[in-house]
């Protein structure tokens, strides 16, 4: 069964290769676990992080040094980024709450997942698992050219699908994105007319001016001295007063609309989820 | 086929018809015999309102037209000699699949010529008649058109040479007798006589159908020639159910027992169609059937038996009920009922000439002919002779007495009609046709029983030689014994004494007699009733069981999809964990093959 | 290397990124869950290309990551639209086919 095969296979494969497969088994099973239980989000993507950084090491063990380049390329510096960056739009301080709303779906997820592992363990354990290829060129400084010979001959067709593919999935992210305008794009005439109009027509103060500091949570001192709420990002007011310490602590609450109204779509929304928990930032 | 037909005529007791030869000179147009009344149908039916200010002369041309031609073909019939008058013309083939072979075609023989002559003779007559009678209906072109109808079907009928362009014929003159006994449709009661009617003859219809079904399983064919050339290789019970399946039929048509229920309320039709349909044509069908099927009966005296019983039963009580009947013409019909009856009870007894003589305008020549078949009765000798031959004599007593009772209600006494009633004589267009019809039925019956000379021309169809009769034998002078006593009787009841306006209070026989005999009471308890709680049964049954089951089955179906329907949660994660569990059946079911 | 370990490995993985999709409620969360899963099956494909001695299968590891990243562009587009509707992440918000 799975001992005999690990016995069998263990002969013949260098202690370096294995004393690297344990530790990085070790820690990507951690780090996995970490994911499926860290209570942010972002936690759990710096943990999937990991876990694919511990796999490129290991496709490079197996002798895809290719693949491992791509994965770290690719999956971890392209895929996992854009998940941050959806992360950093929906909220990066969000937590998952505890308490679980569909009975008995834990329970049942924790059975059935045993039940799955039980099952492919006795999988695994009774198929014909041989023992690795001997070292070979295509596992070293030919792995490229083998994998290029193979994709553009016997490949080339799902090579070309899957390149209609990402276009097309390109294109249904733009469609999926795309927010139609209901009004038309107001021109620069528009925004000084506007600006003209409003309660404040100099062009609003940036961070730090008129400050004796330049860090962003420093507001600035108006003609009388006083210092201005509307130079400080409301964010930063709100939280520093909610730190209870910093320069912006001591600035009345919220800037006046203008101000909030830029910042509504971005970085200022929080998800309503966990409506419980204490540690909920709200703009 | 003509030795062939010798050899099974030799191994026969009785002898077969003659075989019949084709039809040759002014006979080879046969087919205009049908070809005129349809068309006159049809210009008549089809033609709508258009035809409604000349369409009773054609009506009445039509059958004219056909009785000129049926003379015509008579007399090249009396040219030929005894043996070779049966004429067989083939107009097409209507039929042919396999074995099953059946061609439109004519045969004119003694037989069939009788029956041609009489409908289209006194048909043309009774269509004059109905001229005048009509002319102040508005639909008398239809009138006259589904008379045409009746016409050609009828010579359909006695004309084919199958059974199954017989039966065509047959459902013809019920289709026709249907529409016109419905005639006045929008009065109450003519619609429901006409399907009582259609509905009963269905039931005889039944009965044909089925032996039809038979002749073709057992002989191949179901033509005359076929049928007869081998009904002596039938069993014995094959060719008994085939008499008493034709018999059933017969009954139908004629008003039987037990299909009589339906010619009394007949009379609800314009009173030509009494006369023409219900009276002297198409309630003889009956018997053409069983004539013309006497080869098949000869075979089976038990059959032969069924069929005097059925006679003599149905002259008794067609006699017993125009006792009671106040409505002219609901008399007559029980009359009709009687005389046939006396027709059926002669053509079980064998002879063809005697049902014959009765035809006519029944009741006054027929009442000539009597005493032969009550002769003829006695002698067949034996407990049912006996029993026939009385039941026979004492219907022509009570015939007489009540045609007696009839004529001096109608005829004699003080005027008892109402202030504003005038009654008047007809037209001429009415009674010249009715005197010519009385002459004749008077005359015929005279010309020809003295002599037997109708008995003698059919014999070559009907295989029989009649004896000579006696006029003066015991059974003669007992019949006219009872029917001067019948007369008497009546007279004594109706003649001198004043006659009721209101019929009188009366004992239970008279009641019954007004009761049909209770005729619809029996077929209501024993036909209809249980029919109707079979009916209710079903329904039941549908309703409860049937439905009950669809709807038990609906319920459930929706009440598991309604707890089913809570497995939609909405949630994205439990649909999740459904497919997952299903993956990891799936997974144990691969490792339970596999391993 | 032992493929066999390889394949246990990958096996544990795939499982813990199976739970992990049934359990979290974060849109992210779970379709991070799923790339766990993907790469599991990656390193098991290598693994096998190894074993057998020819490259296919670390091909169709590459197709693999391919088609994950088309997935991933798609699958956050449509979280993107999802959160501008409803202002959450939640997947148990979006339960409207809820019987």
């Amino acid at each position: 069964m799975t001992a005999a095969h690990l016995l069998a296979a263990g002969q013949t494969t260098s202690t370096g290769a294995s004393v690297t497969f344990w530790i990085l088994a070790v820690i990507s099973v951690a780090a996995g676990l970490g994911m499926v239980l860290a209570r942010r989000a972002v936690h759990c993507a710096v943990f999937l992080a990991v876990v694919m950084l511990s796999l490129a090491i290991l496709y490079a063990v197996a002798g895809a040094p290719f693949l491992a380049f791509v994965q770290i390329i690719v999956y971890t510096g392209a895929v996992l980024m854009l998940f941050l960056f959806v992360l950093m739009i929906v909220g990066v301080s969000t937590k998952d709450s505890l308490r679980e709303n569909i009975p008995g779906q834990r329970l049942a997820a924790g059975v059935a997942g045993i039940a799955f592992l039980v099952l492919l363990a006795l999988i695994v354990g009774h198929a014909a698992i041989g023992p690795a290829a001997p070292a070979a060129a295509r596992y070293g400084v030919g792995n490229l050219r083998g994998l290029a010979v193979l994709i553009f001959t016997r490949y080339v067709f799902p090579f070309e699908v899957t390149a209609a593919l990402l276009i097309t999935a390109a294109l249904g992210a733009m469609v999926l994105a795309h927010r139609e305008r209901t009004a038309p794009k107001p021109t620069q005439r528009d925004l000084a007319e506007q600006r003209v109009a409003s309660a404040h027509p100099s062009p609003l103060p940036g961070p730090g001016v008129y400050a004796r500091h330049n860090a962003v949570d420093f507001p600035a001192l108006l003609p009388d001295g006083s210092p201005s709420a509307l130079s400080v990002s409301p964010i930063i007011v709100a939280r520093e007063r909610e730190l209870g310490t910093g320069p912006a602590a001591s600035l009345p609450p919220g800037g006046d609309g203008a101000n909030g109204a830029d910042t509504a779509n971005g970085a200022g929304g929080q998800p309503e989820e966990a409506a419980g928990e204490p540690e909920e930032a709200r703009p | 086929m003509t030795s062939s037909l010798a050899v099974a005529h030799a191994a026969l007791a009785t002898p077969l018809p003659a075989a019949s030869l084709p039809a040759v000179g002014v006979q080879r147009a046969a087919w205009l015999l049908l070809a005129f009344p349809m068309a006159g149908a049809l210009i008549l039916l089809l033609g709508g309102k258009r035809t409604n200010r000349w369409g009773h002369w054609i009506g009445v041309l039509m059958p004219v037209a056909a009785f000129v031609y049926a003379v015509i073909a008579f007399i090249a019939m009396l040219g030929y000699p005894a043996n070779q008058r049966s004429r067989d013309l083939t107009l097409f083939t209507w039929i042919h699949v396999a074995r099953f072979n059946v061609p439109v075609g004519l045969q004119l023989d003694q037989l069939s010529i009788c029956f041609v002559l009489l409908t289209t003779g006194v048909g043309s007559l009774i269509h004059i008649f109905a001229v005048g009678y009509m002319s102040h209906d508005p639909e008398r072109r239809r009138f006259f058109g589904y008379m045409n109808l009746f016409v050609a079907s009828m010579l359909l009928l006695v004309l084919a040479n199958n059974y199954l362009v017989l039966y065509v014929g047959w459902e013809g003159v019920g289709l026709a007798s249907y529409l016109l006994i419905g005639f006045w449709f929008y009065n109450p009661a003519p619609p429901v006589a006409a399907k009582k009617a259609f509905v009963v003859n269905r039931v005889g219809d039944f009965g044909l159908t089925i032996a039809i079904m038979l002749m073709f399983a057992t002989f191949g064919s179901v033509t005359f020639a076929g049928v007869f050339g081998q009904a002596g290789k039938a069993s014995q019970g094959m060719v008994t159910a085939l008499g008493l399946l034709l018999l059933l039929g017969a009954c139908g048509k004629s008003a039987q027992l037990p299909l009589q229920s339906w010619l009394l309320d007949a009379m609800e039709g314009p009173t030509p169609v009494s006369a023409l349909i219900h009276a002297a044509t198409m309630v003889t069908a009956g018997v053409y059937l069983i004539v013309r099927s006497g080869p098949i009966f000869d075979l089976s005296p038990n059959a032969q038996l069924v069929v005097t019983i059925v006679g003599a039963a149905t002259l008794l009580f067609g006699a017993l009920i125009s006792c009671a009947k106040d409505d002219i013409k609901k008399a007559l019909a029980g009359s009709t009922m009687s005389q046939i009856g006396y027709m059926m009870l002669a053509a079980g007894l064998g002879p063809a000439g005697y049902p014959f003589a009765i035809i006519g305008v029944p009741p006054f020549s027929g009442f000539f002919a009597k005493d032969t078949i009550i002769d003829v009765a006695f002698e067949k000798g034996g407990t049912s002779g006996a029993i026939l031959g009385t039941a026979a004599l004492v219907g022509a007593g009570i015939t007489a007495f009540y045609m007696t009772r009839v004529m001096y209600m109608t005829f004699a006494g003080e005027r008892r009609w109402d202030a504003g009633a005038h009654p008047h004589e007809v037209p001429p267009i009415m009674t010249s046709p009715m005197i010519l019809l009385a002459i004749g039925a008077v005359a015929w019956g005279g010309f020809e029983i003295l002599g037997d000379r109708l008995a003698k021309f059919l014999g070559p169809v009907t295989g029989s030689v009649p004896p000579e009769p006696a006029i003066f034998s015991a059974a003669g002078i007992a019949a006219l014994v009872l029917v001067a006593a019948g007369i008497a009787l009546a007279w004594a009841m109706y003649g001198r004494r004043p006659v009721a306006t209101v019929a009188p209070a009366a004992g239970p026989a008279v009641m019954a007699a007004r009761k049909d005999l209770y005729g619809d009471a029996f077929n209501e308890s024993v036909l209809m009733r249980p029919g109707q709680w079979l009916t209710r049964l079903s329904v039941y049954f549908d309703n409860r069981g049937v439905d009950g089951l669809v709807n038990t089955l609906a319920a459930a179906v929706g009440g598991t999809s309604g707890r089913m329907r809570r497995l939609q949660t909405g949630f994205v994660r439990s649909y999740a964990l459904s497919m997952f569990i299903g993956a990891v059946l799936l997974v144990g079911a691969f490792l339970l093959v596999r391993v | 290397m032992n493929p066999a370990n390889f394949v246990t490995l990958s096996v544990i993985l795939f499982v813990i990124g199976a739970v992990g999709v049934l359990v979290r409620r974060n849109a992210l969360v779970i379709f991070m869950c799923v790339e766990l899963m993907l790469n599991a099956v990656n390193l098991a494909f290598v693994a096998f290309a190894r074993m057998h001695a020819n490259l296919d299968g670390q091909v169709i590891a590459f197709f693999v990551m391919v088609v994950a990243a088309a997935e991933v562009v798609v699958g956050l587009a449509i979280i993107m639209a999802m959160f501008r509707a409803r202002r959450s992440a939640s997947v148990d918000d979006a339960n409207l086919l809820k019987y």
